[in-house]
């Protein structure tokens, strides 16, 4: 590992402060079990460690009105995974942040690392994009900086390991929307009798691997167990994790094995894999389809829904 | 011998148990010297070629560094056959250049980018076929097939019986390259005193191969060499790489200061020595009743860039078609292949794994064509305790050769059915094994069974001392390494038994060349049989003259020995200490023993049974492992606890290594694509169920205390246990390793079975 000085400010503008000064060589820390791997193996050369650990208001879990939640963006995966409240309303999520390497890599991993490091398979992704979800970002009032500003998930993203932000932009906080309360063609039956339901489906090759593909399904079901809402993402089958589009012609539909095989159609076609030594360009696609499959099937079922 | 067993049989805890929990127990790599320099590689970028011109003077001018080596530099002394300490020719990408000695490894790796070569690439050739076609580039002078010839051998008359079978089954089955992936890289420390070397090595060989190649490669005599192995972090018989030792010790000679090599991980899965992919035509005819009449098995092994100890590696793929089922005729031909590969060499089991998946597969295609239970026809056709049918080859008075071929000589033990039915019933096998195929839904669950044989008692030339002294400190003294497998706490127990004194009594010195008679290699599963009976050997020798000096002391004609303690048989309350008779003793009692081992009218095999329960993901193609049932005949278990972690980490590392491990390799540039744990993925501890472990009940009679070899035979029939079991789900037969679940898919896709 090189060598780097390091620095633990307390304060966001004293990070984004320290970081204008030569973003090229610099690297914020969050957690560090991204950062540790690209120091040792693919990173440029760093000078400059910014720890953000010190950072007060970055962490934690809240409910807001409405049903919806805001979590900072140090909240570790460990906490997500064990959120009473999250595991009730958010099951996908919390799925995909217990199978974030190891326990001890949870107890250190971020979510807002998570998020930033770009991965297309970062498992925490996935169901963020399918709940909708919204990142704060801000510049710490560096000079020229954008102010603080909210930004939908898909626009956090240029490609693999690569953000939208500016290099002295800071994730601090992940904003998730309530559920929608059930529209589109059912608008005129939503009633209290609607029921969210979120999931989360994940192929690895061994019990404790980077995901060969992933998908999140978040939806609504009308009290005749109708599709009042439905969104689908995949992760590991794109340049960035991505929804699948055109799931609205499904809604109205009960969810069965043939609007299945219509999501694993849709999946497959959304998909847009490449070969590495993991798994197969084509192998990857028809895995997203099953995947895709899974995750509905048990969002519709939370009695069912276990994640494997 | 003793009927009645007082420490052997006991779980006792192995002897650094408590020095490796606490991190006390210091590897190869944990050592350091004053002055002491690290050593870097610099590694070929081309999988073939020639170092036409190489230029160290900016490297040598680098701070901190001490020693550049080029094969300039080095003796022209062959390590093996086809290996130089260095050489101008460079046969895989990663392939050794030069090395350099520096003051920290980010020095030394830093004036590894100051070496200027000019290289001249050479047409590269990456697999079998295409390297033995004619106009191949020759990667060694006579070819790429090794030694220039097919190794054949057979019993009785393939060619002659195959018409006369009632039916006859073929199949082909490939097996891929991958990594041993040992904890502890492979590392060497190397400091002279004037001109005498001291090596600590990661090493399962000192005396007969590190000992002498260093010698030889630093021309230097053998007894100027001390070569020692502190703690082994993961053999599986495979550290045995060539190179490392004498790298070290030509740079430590050059820089005048000690120096140690230590490989990283991605230098372990490329430059370290791997398991090569592997292919095997087998063909089976079997008469109207199902009894096998003729075996053929054509094998050929990629072996990479050298062929280390590929040989055997080959050999060893072709002795369960040869040995398993009871058969008149049976043939084998292997082939090892020179390729661009990195180098291939052993790896626990060699090519049996690979043999056994071809034979035990196409045996249970074998009993489904002929209408029989898998379990039943092993039960009716297993070779049993009279041996193969035909006549005997081995002159009278010579040992039977550990991997016999020949007829008409009977097993000295022999628990395979023994552990066929015992695993039967574990599993549950009457009761719950449906028809192959008959399972529906989208995950289908299926039993499957596999049977191994395997070299049990390998006669290696093995020595052991035992030295008493006043102080009644009592030294077993053995030059092989305990290579992680509990080899030292099992000797020890040997000569507590055969010493009758306490466990504790005895103080075990190992894998040190300068405190030790020459010891054999680690390999072959031989310790426990070879060593172990020159331990009990010394023992009883040493145990007989205490006893007579006790009786001589106490004034009787004998004496019994139990806890210490020598009692006057005959005169009641008369008894010694083993400490008070050393306290008296004129000079120290010194036993060295040497001998080979062996049998010349019995075949010593191992065998296994083993049960696997899986179910598969129609639509993922994966496999779950949800039972495994493994019965193993050792003889005498002489630790059950040690014996039960051998067990259950062969299979653990075997299931992963039939379900997903393998080194990929660019097929242009020759270039391995994964090699670190994130790409090739080993087993973790959740990945597979706890392993059942049973053992067959009948000590070996030609064994020290009844104890075959175990290290190896319990890796043998994993592929073949998982892959009959997917059958049994699905209805389709898997012919290639790693079952991944593409290939499973592949599998289900072409041979049509329904998905839900």
């Amino acid at each position: 590992m090189q060598n780097f000085s390091y620095h633990a400010p307390a304060t966001l503008g004293e990070a984004c402060a320290l970081m204008a000064e030569a973003p090229d060589r610099s690297r914020f820390l969050a957690g560090g079990s991204d950062l540790h791997l690209a120091l040792e193996h693919h990173a440029g050369p760093v000078d400059t460690v910014i720890d953000l650990k010190r950072i007060a208001g970055l962490e934690g879990i809240e409910e807001t009105p409405g049903g919806g939640w805001r979590i900072g963006a140090l909240t570790r995966m460990a906490a997500l995974e064990r959120h009473q409240g999250l595991r009730a309303a958010l099951p996908a999520l919390c799925a995909a942040a217990a199978v974030v390497g190891g326990p001890p890599i949870r107890n250190r991993a971020t979510l807002g690392g998570n998020l930033c490091n770009a991965s297309p398979a970062a498992d925490t992704a996935t169901p963020l994009l399918a709940f909708g979800a919204q990142v704060e970002v801000s510049g710490g009032g560096v000079p020229g900086s954008n102010a603080s500003r909210t930004l939908a998930l898909e626009a956090l993203w240029a490609g693999p390991r690569s953000t939208t932000l500016r290099p002295e932009e800071v994730l601090t906080a992940v904003v998730i929307p309530p559920p929608p309360t059930g529209g589109g063609a059912n608008e005129s039956t939503a009633n209290e009798s609607t029921a969210h339901g979120n999931a989360f489906a994940r192929l690895t090759r061994s019990a404790m691997d980077i995901a060969l593909v992933n998908a999140a399904a978040s939806l609504t079901l009308d009290g005749s167990g109708r599709l009042a809402s439905l969104t689908v993402a995949l992760g590991a089958v794109g340049a960035t994790v991505l929804s699948v589009p055109g799931t609205d012609a499904l809604l109205g539909r009960p969810v069965d094995e043939a609007l299945l095989e219509d999501i694993g159609k849709m999946a497959e076609t959304a998909a847009q894999p490449i070969t590495d030594v993991r798994a197969s360009a084509e192998y990857r696609r028809e895995m997203a389809g099953v995947m895709a499959m899974r995750a509905v099937g048990w969002a519709a079922a939370p009695a069912k829904g276990d994640t494997p | 011998m003793t009927d009645s067993l007082d420490i052997v049989g006991q779980s006792v805890t192995r002897l650094e148990l408590e020095d490796k929990v606490l991190g006390v127990t210091r590897y190869t790599a944990d050592l350091k010297r004053p002055g002491m320099l690290y050593a870097k590689i610099l590694r070929s970028p081309h999988p073939h070629a020639r170092i036409v011109a190489i230029d160290t003077s900016a490297a040598e001018k680098a701070p901190g560094v001490h020693a550049v080596l080029t094969h300039h530099d080095v003796s022209s002394f062959a390590i093996e056959g086809d290996l130089l300490v260095l050489d101008a020719r460079l046969r895989f990408v990663g392939d050794e250049v030069a090395a350099v000695a520096a003051e920290s490894p980010a020095a030394a790796a830093d004036a590894l980018e100051l070496i200027r070569v000019e290289y001249e690439p050479l047409p590269p050739v990456f697999d079998c076929g295409a390297a033995l076609a004619p106009g191949a580039p020759e990667l060694h002078p006579g070819g790429n097939l090794v030694d220039g010839r097919r190794l054949v051998v057979e019993r009785g008359d393939t060619e002659g019986a195959f018409p006369t079978a009632f039916r006859v089954f073929e199949g082909v089955f490939h097996t891929a390259a991958h990594g041993p992936v040992g904890m502890e890289t492979r590392s060497a420390l190397a400091e002279w005193d004037d001109d005498r070397l001291t090596v600590h090595k990661t090493s399962r060989s000192l005396h007969a191969h590190d000992r002498k190649i260093l010698s030889n490669a630093l021309g230097i005599p053998l007894e100027h060499v001390r070569v020692i192995c502190t703690s082994m972090g993961g053999g599986f018989g495979n550290k045995d790489e060539g190179r490392l030792g004498p790298l070290a010790a030509f740079l430590a000679r050059k820089a005048g200061r000690p120096v140690r090599l230590e490989y990283s991980r991605m230098e372990e899965f490329i430059a370290g020595r791997n398991r090569q992919a592997m292919v095997s035509r087998l063909k089976i005819g079997v008469a109207e009743d199902g009894a096998p009449v003729a075996i053929e098995m054509r094998s050929e092994m990629n072996a990479g860039a050298h062929v280390a100890s590929g040989r055997n590696v080959t050999r060893r793929i072709g002795q369960g078609a040869l040995y398993l089922y009871a058969c008149p005729n049976a043939r084998f031909e292997g082939a090892s292949v020179y390729t661009n590969h990195p180098a291939g060499g052993s790896f626990r089991g060699l090519g049996a794994p690979a043999g056994h998946f071809a034979l035990e597969v196409l045996m249970d295609q074998v009993a489904a064509g002929m209408g029989l239970d898998p379990l039943e026809y092993r039960l009716r056709f297993h070779v049993g305790p009279e041996g193969q049918p035909g006549r005997r080859t081995t002159p009278p008075g010579e040992a039977i050769p550990d991997e016999p071929v020949e007829g008409g000589v009977p097993f000295s033990s022999h628990g395979l059915r023994e552990c066929l039915l015992s695993g039967a019933e574990r599993i549950g096998w009457r009761e719950r094994r449906q028809p192959n195929g008959s399972a529906t839904g989208p995950s289908r669950r299926g039993l499957g069974v596999a049977m191994g044989i395997y070299k049990g008692g390998v006669g290696r030339e093995a020595q052991a001392e035992i030295h008493v002294d006043r102080r009644g400190r009592v030294e077993v003294r053995v030059g092989v390494v305990d290579v992680g497998q509990g080899s030292s706490t099992i000797l020890a127990q040997i000569a507590a038994e055969a010493l009758q004194l306490p466990l504790d009594f005895i103080t075990m010195v190992m894998a040190d060349t300068a405190h030790t008679p020459p010891g054999h290699i680690t390999a072959g599963s031989s310790t426990t049989f070879s060593s172990g009976h020159a331990v009990k050997q010394a023992a009883d020798t040493v145990r007989n003259r205490l006893r007579e000096r006790a009786a001589a002391t106490l004034g009787v004609s004998d004496v019994s020995l139990s806890g210490g303690v020598f009692t006057a048989q005959g005169r009641e309350g008369a008894a010694l200490t083993f400490h008070q008779l050393c306290a008296a003793l004129p000079e120290p009692v010194i036993e060295q023993v040497t001998l080979t081992p062996g049998s010349t009218d019995r075949v010593i095999n191992s065998f296994s049974a083993h049960f696997a329960e899986v179910e598969v993901e129609m639509d993922t193609g994966r496999i779950r492992i949800l039972r495994y049932v493994a019965a193993q005949d050792a003889g005498r278990i002489v630790n059950p606890r040690l014996a039960e972690g051998q067990v259950t980490g062969a299979v653990l590392q075997f299931l992963g290594i039939a379900l997903r491990e393998e080194l990929l390799m660019d097929p242009t540039s020759g270039v391995t694509l994964n090699p670190s744990f994130l790409e090739h993925k080993n087993t973790a501890i959740v990945d597979f169920p706890p392993v059942e472990v049973l053992f067959a009940s009948q000590p070996e009679p030609l064994a020290p205390f009844g104890a075959k070899g175990l290290g190896e035979p319990p890796v043998v029939p994993v592929y073949a246990a998982v892959a009959n079991a997917v059958a049994n789900a699905t209805g389709v037969w898997l012919h290639e390793a790693p079952f991944t679940p593409k290939r499973v898919l592949q599998a289900i896709a072409q041979q049509g079975a329904d998905r839900p």
